[in-house]
């Protein structure tokens, strides 16, 4: 039986950099940073005071959230990952009533850390203050839980729950199929598309809404990856900051938003004319299986998601025209990175563009594989290929051209999406012209 | 709010219950009557009923729980259900009630 390909007709982006697919072309073609200081916290005292943070203003909830009320249930990242659905499915013209609702299904990279949204952190850290005083060592719960439920509205608590993001883009879009949550941290956007294409591989759903979001630009997100050591702190530069591959790079950069592909059935697509803007050829994940934070030295986890996801979508390392890098810009990432590359695409690696869009809109976590599919597909339909911005002094362990600071103008036939994350998780994606 | 509850009037609890659910459903206050039905006219669904309730600790002074909303209803045998309908001046009531001590 010939396997059904899995092609992708819409695009949805809330990126730092862009809002729309339309502006996101734009930010990654003129290398436009999404970076600045911290505007949603006070971050006073804060090794890390940058990020890069969505302009919520520009956001349009109102055009995207039907009833409207269903806003006050949705957390930060639920209100990127509805409007980036809602933008999608308008860019696919996907006819609400031209599809059965149960073969719609959603795949969602979500979860980031946990709900820590602002308001939830201070009603629990108001709640710690107010029971305080009743014991001297330890937390005293009873009075905890007194203080926490007499100031915390319950709706409050349905919003960190991983899975209601989901739950939300599937209410907005008539989606009854099936609905999975991917919380693989870093991988999760990445892994959420990939899971997308098996589920219409598999025959259980005809549309999918894949993709990923997140939303960490909060006192405990910030300082979370701070104390582990893995953010930059190049506060008096903040556009500067992000510099995956070079020399001088120190962690990566906080980024915030959600990218949300609409895939299909090829045989569904074309049966309804849809516009095609590229496949989802192949998927790979693996497990370092080896330690929670270090990857395996040898990058041997990270080349096996790569080579199973050339491997399922046909393909060997010598038809890859453009990678683009999970490239945190964290020392770690980069190098082992750079040696799987190597591995992979053989005595061409050196030719091959890689490059890192965290360099421009930061590190997305779960909404970061999703985005830099969508950088894959923008590739593969625009001509160019995105930069590496903040590119000034080469690292000798880190060989490959990573499109210094200029996009650079290329047809792009295959490309590769790669994602890896704490716990050992290793995720590709092999995206195709069609 | 110390002090709050001595200003409370019927007409004062009606126009705060009524600023609550145009605040809570998202809806324009032009639409909110004394009769307008919560589920059939407003779109309330059940976790708004959990949302309302707890917008009257402001307007009250004190907390208040959806289930304690559920006693006072079946305690009024002549009032249905609060699921099946409850209007604007029914939501109004029960905060008078908790206002008089009464729920």
């Amino acid at each position: 039986m010939v396997r059904e390909r899995v092609v992708v007709t819409g695009i949805g982006v809330v990126a730092p950099n862009g809002l729309g697919a339309e502006a996101f072309v734009e930010g990654l073609r003129e290398g436009r940073s999404g970076v600045g200081p911290i505007q949603a916290f006070d971050c006073a005292g804060f090794a890390t005071r940058i990020a890069a943070e969505v302009d919520t203003d520009a956001l349009e909830l109102e055009r995207y959230v039907k009833p409207l009320k269903m806003v006050k249930l949705m957390s930060r990242a639920a209100r990127f990952a509805v409007v980036a659905a809602g933008m999608a499915r308008r860019n696919s013209k996907l006819d609400f009533d031209a599809v059965d609702p149960g073969r719609v299904a959603v795949s969602l990279g979500a979860g980031g850390m946990g709900p820590s949204d602002n308001d939830m952190l201070e009603n629990e850290a108001m709640a710690l203050l107010d029971s305080h005083e009743s014991r001297a060592a330890g937390l005293d719960v009873p009075a905890f839980a007194k203080a926490f439920a007499a100031r915390t509205n319950p709706i409050l608590l349905l919003r960190g729950l991983p899975n209601i993001a989901a739950s939300h883009v599937a209410i907005q879009q008539r989606a009854r199929g099936p609905n999975n949550t991917v919380t693989t941290a870093c991988t999760a956007g990445t892994q959420a598309i990939g899971e997308g294409v098996r589920k219409i591989r598999c025959g259980d759903a005809d549309v999918v809404l894949a993709g990923g979001t997140d939303a960490m630009v909060n006192p405990v997100g910030v300082l979370g990856f701070s104390m582990l050591g893995t953010l930059s702190e190049r506060n008096d530069c903040p556009e500067q900051a992000a510099r995956p591959f070079d020399r001088t790079r120190d962690g990566f950069v906080i980024g915030e938003g959600a990218a949300i592909l609409v895939l299909e059935r090829e045989s569904f697509a074309q049966a309804r004319g849809a516009d095609i803007l590229g496949e989802i050829a192949g998927y790979g994940a693996t497990c370092d299986a080896y330690r929670i934070t270090d990857e395996r030295p040898d990058a041997s986890g990270a080349v096996a998601a790569i080579r199973a996801a050339l491997r399922d979508a046909d393909a060997v390392g010598a038809d890859v025209d453009y990678v683009n890098a999970h490239g945190t810009g964290t020392r770690m990432n980069d190098e082992v990175e750079a040696r799987a590359l190597t591995q992979v695409l053989g005595p061409s690696a050196g030719a091959v563009p890689v490059s890192s869009t965290k360099s421009m809109i930061g590190h997305l976590l779960a909404a970061a594989g999703a985005a830099e599919a969508v950088a894959c597909l923008i590739a593969i339909n625009n001509g160019f290929v995105p930069p590496t911005i903040n590119y000034r002094e080469p690292d000798p362990d880190c060989a490959v051209d990573p499109v210094p600071n200029r996009s650079r103008e290329l047809d792009v036939t295959l490309a590769l999406s790669n994602s890896f994350g704490f716990g050992g998780q290793n995720a590709c994606l092999a995206i195709r012209r069609y | 709010m110390p002090g709050y509850k001595t200003v409370l009037t019927p007409a004062s609890i009606l126009a705060g219950s009524r600023e609550i659910v145009t605040r809570v459903l998202f809806v324009p206050v032009g639409d909110v009557h004394p009769e307008s039905e919560l589920i059939a006219d407003l779109g309330a669904e059940s976790i708004d009923f959990v949302d309302l309730v707890f917008q009257l600790e402001d307007l009250l002074g004190e907390k208040v729980t959806v289930a304690r909303w559920d006693r006072w209803l079946r305690s009024e045998s002549a009032r249905l259900d609060r699921a099946a309908a409850v209007t604007v001046k029914g939501f109004a009531e029960f905060a008078r009630a908790v206002a008089d001590g009464r729920a």
